[in-house]
């Protein structure tokens, strides 16, 4: 079979939800294929279908050499798209250095550092977090702008489901930081309940950080909604994404109600279609928000779940 | 002139003692610490030198007779280092160079070894197997060579073991966090005999295991000067950090409860607290009922399989 059969046979896996046999096939494809178009194609394949959590780091690399094609090319909504696409994988990057450097004071009344090896780490560290938030910021916004020039509703609703994603990832960590070292930062972590954003809200309304959790979270709700609305007004079946992403984001923030709502939404869109791997997985987000978070991955750990995103 | 031999050898560093000197020591008057017996309220005063000392404990006898005093040199030079570091670097919150805590990690590895408690434990245990020996030497009728040979090697195993086994530990502690415990104003940390305590709260309900370095839990606590506290561990727990008062009173009870025979503080006064068996905590109260609960259901059960088809012997 030739490489672009192949191509082929992955990305139709991907589309029907078999992700893992598709990433087998891209993997060993990626050292095959040169031609440019074709290379575009696979990289794109393989940013929906290799684990986000394992591959991260080849997967900025595949979205930074699409960067470079589309740029050559001059084709704007593709590179448009690649960038939003970098700047969502950066998170998880930015993820795992703030998770090492909040382990370096998490210490209650920490007062400074005991080695000179931790206090290098920390500046690393610190510096290195900056300088990919920076970059993710940056990607973002250029990709906004090449999408708005473009008009292209559907590079801009991928966009937007990106940005929607990393305003996500955001608030997560800025919650952690609110967290560190209160007495409620023990009961969240003990207690399920105390996650509710009702105790947030009256738990830590003196902590300064914890004010700008409503507005990631209304960033996030914004750019997914809009997502959703422009990939239904052009009749695009990922519009049943989008909503679903939208329902994860919002599972996580532990708004449960509102998650239900946009579920169902997706469902609808996904009926319509007939796209049978997303209502599996809607089925599934399902099962998940009636168990109220109780079953969440470990990914620090190295957990992983195939389903969390689309 | 003929240097002066070191047989008077102290398994407590002065150096380190002299941490817990009383500061009311009346000037004039050579600088004393609180020393008490284990489980007693009423403590005398010494001067750091005169305390926690064995003539030729770390000495070598070699075969020609004569006395080797170079593990006590090494020992002397390692705390040396340290109270270089402790005054320039601990004392004054910095952090420590690579090689700075390697001397820490090298100082913590000799107090784990270098007391009495670790060379009774560890005679006690070749005592055992030298009777084993001799035992099975007489009931084949043999010639006790092996059982000599063994008594010879027990003569240095202490001192050697130090040096032997100090590279080794050193290298576990190396990659384990390390943690300053600051005590906030109005409590001290006092200190023991054999000061570097080894604990693992997984193994604090049974007496079978004993606390190692590999493992997950562990922690390695030396308290350094009546103001800091070393906690070692695989934990998150590192840097300078303060402690509160009755996280302060809380290590004091570990080390008082740890000491072999003698602990020592930097005033006559003592608290009850110190010699409570448990921590008073509501959470720890509810672990220990829970563990009792378990131990009796352990047993109930294990009656209902086994126990009752037995019956009972008249005494």
């Amino acid at each position: 079979m030739s490489n672009e059969n192949e191509l082929k046979k992955a990305m139709d896996l991907a589309i029907q939800g078999k992700r893992q046999e598709a990433a087998a096939i891209l993997v060993v494809l990626e050292s095959k294929i040169k031609e440019p178009n074709l290379r575009l194609r696979l990289i794109d394949a393989s940013l929906s279908s290799l684990s986000p959590v394992k591959n991260n780091a080849k997967l900025i690399d595949l979205a930074e050499e699409a960067i470079k094609i589309t740029t050559q090319a001059g084709i704007s909504n593709y590179q448009a798209h690649f960038m939003a696409r970098k700047a969502d994988l950066l998170r998880f990057q930015i993820t795992i250095r703030w998770h090492r450097v909040t382990s370096l004071t998490l210490t209650p009344g920490w007062i400074g550092f005991a080695t000179e090896a931790d206090k290098m780490e920390y500046e690393v560290l610190t510096s290195e977090t900056k300088k990919m938030e920076d970059e993710s910021d940056n990607l973002l916004e250029q990709a906004l702008t090449l999408a708005n020039k473009s008009e292209d509703k559907k590079t801009k609703a991928y966009i937007l489901m990106d940005r929607g994603q990393v305003s996500s990832s955001k608030y997560l960590q800025r919650k952690t930081d609110c967290l560190r070292g209160t007495l409620y930062g023990k009961l969240w972590v003990k207690s399920q309940s105390c996650r509710y954003p009702i105790f947030e809200n009256f738990f830590a309304l003196i902590n300064v950080t914890v004010r700008e959790l409503p507005v990631y979270v209304k960033s996030f709700k914004k750019d997914l909604l809009e997502a959703g609305k422009l990939l239904e007004q052009i009749d695009d079946s990922a519009a049943s994404s989008a909503y679903f992403n939208l329902a994860n984001e919002l599972k996580t923030a532990y708004r449960f109600r509102e998650a239900q709502k946009h579920l169902k939404k997706s469902r609808t869109i996904a009926l319509k279609y007939g796209d049978i791997a997303m209502i599996v997985k809607i089925d599934e987000m399902k099962k998940i928000i009636a168990a109220r978070n109780k079953d969440v991955p470990d990914y620090i750990d190295g957990e992983e779940r195939s389903n969390d995103t689309m | 002139m003929a240097k002066n031999k070191p047989t008077k050898q102290h398994y407590v560093p002065e150096c380190y003692l002299r941490g817990w000197v009383d500061p009311k020591t009346p000037a004039g008057q050579e600088p004393y610490v609180w020393i008490f017996n284990r489980g007693e309220k009423v403590g005398r005063k010494k001067a750091p030198s005169n305390i926690f000392t064995e003539t030729d404990l770390y000495t070598l006898r070699l075969k020609t007779g004569e006395k080797d005093y170079s593990i006590e040199e090494t020992l002397s030079n390692l705390e040396g280092r340290y109270a270089n570091i402790f005054r320039n670097k601990i004392q004054k919150h910095l952090p420590l160079s690579e090689e700075e805590h390697i001397t820490l990690c090298a100082f913590v590895a000799a107090m784990l070894q270098r007391t009495p408690r670790y060379r009774d434990n560890m005679d006690r245990f070749h005592n055992e197997l030298i009777e084993h020996t001799e035992a099975m030497e007489k009931s084949h009728g043999i010639d006790s060579k092996e059982s000599e040979k063994m008594k010879e090697f027990q003569k240095n195993s202490h001192r050697m073991s130090i040096v032997q086994m100090l590279p080794s530990i050193t290298e576990m502690l190396m990659p384990m966090s390390v943690a300053f415990l600051c005590a906030k104003r109005g409590s001290k940390f006092v200190t023991s005999d054999d000061p570097c305590n080894l604990f693992n709260p997984d193994l604090q309900f049974q007496k079978f295991h004993s606390p190692g370095l590999s493992q997950k839990n562990v922690q390695v606590t030396l308290p350094l000067s009546p103001e800091i506290a070393l906690c070692m561990s695989w934990s998150p727990l590192r840097g300078y950090a303060e402690w509160s008062n009755n996280e302060v009173e809380e290590m004091n009870r570990m080390v008082v409860g740890h000491c072999y025979k003698y602990f020592v503080s930097h005033n006559s006064k003592v608290r009850r607290h110190w010699f409570r068996r448990y921590p008073l905590d509501f959470f720890f109260i509810l672990k220990i009922i829970r563990h009792l609960v378990e131990m009796r259901w352990y047993k109930l059960k294990n009656w209902y399989q086994y126990g009752r088809h037995v019956k009972r012997k008249r005494t």
